[in-house]
């Protein structure tokens, strides 16, 4: 195999390869033909297997777009209308308004204003931070100890962060951006949120937690840049404008900039590294790997979700056909407390794991999937019920806003695919992708089981991460509701009154096959607890004891 | 499915005004553009959401394909300049590792564009055939994948060496590329 070749494989695959061996490479494949088209075989395989290891996309823009609606295949429109016709006969709750044309187009003129003005400013006094591109929440702050924020203001622990500039005078504070990224302060540090994958810091201690799936995310300083995905570092930013940069997990790119904020020398550091970054030189040199100098470790903050004893209790009265508390997964078998009923399967990383802080109660853990192996648990054959009226409950504690499955009843059409629905609880994305209410609770009812069509309810409050949600869903007679935290959240008449008939127990992922895996479509990330299925409604009283039974202490609302 | 030779009719039936053919031309060339798209984008996320923007970008642009002409070969040219936008995000030129593969995109464009024009979603699916014929341990690779942090840890699993993975990837590629030319006489 010719040397360059493998170089050049070894780097755009994004293993470790010198800079200059790099810059060679590119060298060899503007100047060489023979050289280009062997590079560009290897790349179009690539290419072909890396989208033969996934299913189709589902592009719900595109048929927004194209004026499918986003679970129903073309003409339906009837079906549709008749839909429309008869919810808009009872009270469904109203999307979040989406901006129109004008706005839109008004919202990009101020922001080509600002940052126009901003790069007025930065030009006459670089280095400094670049304007903001969106005023949408970020993050949420998830913990705050100390004296709090710079004159009082600030954000409160447990309120959306929107970017802007933050001031810690001391103490700490965690912010878990709605991505998946983890920003944690040291005071005194002033930075500034400049939007969901970008920070500044003009001063004090920075400390970053970029998982794999969220792509590049960059933490910029006077005169430097952190790029990074994947790892966990710290950054340091000095009264004297000197920045000191330490890789703790993965690798990050540090790049010293220039006046105009271009990188001017770059150094790839990996888990262990530290560098100093000189922003008057531009030079990087190594620095001592001195603790206290960085941030420390960030802090656990999963919130518990601390059951009343008598919780379970309270839902076998209430005699569910299927039941899984996620305490102990023995052989990766989750019990069914029903005695009778099917266990779940754990499948990928899945795990039971405690809360942090000690808390008795365990819970379903799904940590973010890998290109390679995709999380959820399964549950196969459950009974048909008998009569028209059934429910879906659980508790469900995202770690990030994304689309994602948590439970859903599948029916079983012979296939090895499993993704036909009857019932499915969902969480909504960031409005960049889909045209569904954002970060909002989805519960889909779709008879005949099936991929397309089905009455959709959606919570018009959003949900945050990192926060406990009770959720029920489920078909009482002529209604199918949805309720989050005891509360009716929207109704909706179903349009086909037709049984349910035998159906698996999926949670964590969109769909799963016979043999037991999971899909890598809508992955759930964070924690579920306390599934429970009946054959009859549950009465809203039920409903909201067992939401009271688990707040006390654990769950933050 | 429609073929590449059938999508003109298509096209014709959405021009005049019936939206939902346009499905059927999603489905023709939704593996082929994902995958010309993988070719030169790592993260399979933003392939597909860049997918989903091209297919919106054509079907607004439609009464600019000139019916007739080679509509793939159309599509590309839209992914071409959606895949230069893409490596312009600011974040995405702060590091070196997606400078590269910009770089990269651009010095392969044209060698890229001949070797994908007859990629077709049966020739992608036929891959998955020559997948299966693969030794053991060379389809472990390709199936294990090869980002950085991967192969090393598949090289620890396997007794060798990260730069032993990547000849391993290579020489089943080869076979691959042999596997799919056999498929096509």
């Amino acid at each position: 195999m010719d040397p360059d070749l493998a170089d050049f494989l070894t780097a755009w695959l994004g293993g470790e390869i010198a800079e200059a061996r790099r810059q060679a490479v590119l060298s060899r494949l503007q100047d060489d033909p023979e050289f280009r088209l062997a590079a560009a075989r290897e790349l179009r395989l690539f290419g072909m297997l890396k989208v033969l290891r996934t299913a189709s996309p589902r592009w719900l823009r595109l048929e927004d777009e194209l004026g499918w609606s986003a679970d129903e295949p073309p003409g339906s429109d009837d079906f549709v209308d008749s839909v429309s016709a008869r919810v808009a006969s009872l009270p469904v709750p109203r999307s979040p308004r989406r901006p129109t044309y004008w706005r839109r187009a008004g919202a990009l003129v101020a922001l080509a204003v600002v940052a126009v003005a901003a790069l007025r400013v930065v030009w006459l006094r670089a280095p400094t931070a670049p304007a903001p591109l969106s005023n949408e929440a970020i993050a949420l702050l998830v913990r705050l100890n100390g004296p709090g924020w710079s004159g009082g203001g600030g954000p409160a622990e447990g309120s959306v962060v929107h970017p802007g500039k933050l001031a810690l005078l001391g103490g700490s504070a965690t912010l878990a951006f709605f991505n998946g990224v983890t920003v944690h302060l040291e005071g005194p540090t002033d930075v500034d949120l400049q939007s969901a994958n970008r920070v500044f810091c003009r001063r004090g201690k920075v400390r970053v937690d970029a998982p794999a799936e969220v792509g590049a995310f960059a933490t910029d300083a006077p005169g430097a840049a952190v790029t990074n995905a994947a790892a966990e570092f710290a950054l340091t930013v000095s009264d004297d404008d000197h920045v000191e940069v330490m890789v703790f997990r993965g690798q990050a790119e540090v790049a010293a900039l220039d006046q105009r904020r271009q990188p001017v020398r770059s150094e790839t550091l990996t888990a262990g590294q530290a560098v100093r970054v000189d922003a008057t030189s531009g030079q990087i040199a190594a620095a001592a790997r001195t603790p206290e100098t960085f941030a420390g470790p960030i802090p656990p903050f999963d919130p518990a979700l601390v059951l009343a004893p008598g919780y379970a209790e309270a839902v076998l009265t209430d005699r569910p056909a299927g039941y899984w508390r996620f305490e102990t997964a023995a052989t990766g078998l989750v019990p069914n407390e029903v005695p009778t009923g099917p266990p779940l399967r754990l499948i990928g990383q899945a795990d039971i794991s405690k809360a942090a802080g000690g808390m008795a109660n365990r819970h379903l853990n799904l940590p973010p999937p890998t290109e390679w192996e995709q999380n959820g648990a399964l549950a196969d054959h459950l009974w048909s019920p008998p009569g028209r009226s059934f429910a879906v409950e659980c508790w469900a504690m995202p770690r990030l806003v994304r689309q994602a499955a948590v439970v859903g009843l599948i029916t079983d059409t012979g296939s090895h695919r499993l993704d036909n629905y009857g019932i499915l609880l969902e969480l909504t994305g960031q409005p960049s992708l889909f045209h569904q209410p954002v970060r909002s609770v989805r519960a889909l009812h779709r008879l005949p089981a099936g991929r397309f069509r089905g009455d959709n309810l959606f919570t018009p409050s959003h949900y945050l991460p990192y926060r406990w949600l009770h959720v029920v869903a489920q078909r009482s007679g002529d209604r199918f509701e949805l309720y989050v935290n005891g509360e009716l959240a929207a109704v909706c008449p179903p349009a086909s009154d037709l049984p349910l008939p035998h159906f698996w127990v999926g949670i964590g992922a969109l769909c799963f096959t016979r043999d037991g895996k999971s899909c890598s479509e809508r992955p759930f990330v964070g924690q579920v607890d306390e599934v429970a299925v009946y054959d009859h409604a549950l009465a809203l009283e039920a409903i909201q004891r067992h939401h009271r039974l688990g707040r006390p202490g654990g769950a933050r609302e | 499915m429609k073929s590449p030779a059938d999508i003109g009719a298509v096209i014709a039936e959405v021009l005049r005004g019936n939206r939902d053919a346009f499905r059927q031309v999603v489905e023709v060339y939704s593996l082929p553009l994902r995958s010309y798209l993988a070719s030169q984008i790592y993260r399979l996320d933003d392939v597909d959401d860049l997918a989903q923007e091209i297919f919106i970008a054509a079907y607004r642009g439609l009464h600019r394909f000139r019916v007739g002409d080679d509509f793939g070969a159309w599509l590309r040219g839209i992914a071409r300049t959606s895949v230069l936008m893409y490596f312009r995000s600011a974040a995405r030129r702060d590091s070196a590792l997606e400078r590269f593969r910009e770089e990269t995109a651009r010095s392969v464009e044209t060698d890229l564009d001949q070797a994908a024009s007859g990629d077709r979603a049966e020739v992608i699916e036929q891959l998955l055939r020559c997948v299966a014929k693969l030794p053991d341990r060379m389809r472990r690779v390709v199936r294990a994948g090869l980002d950085g942090d991967k192969a090393s840890t598949l090289a620890t699993e396997l007794g060798t060496t990260a730069a032993a993975i990547y000849n391993l990837h290579y020489r089943a590629n080869r076979l691959l590329r042999e596997c799919l030319q056999r498929g096509a006489e």
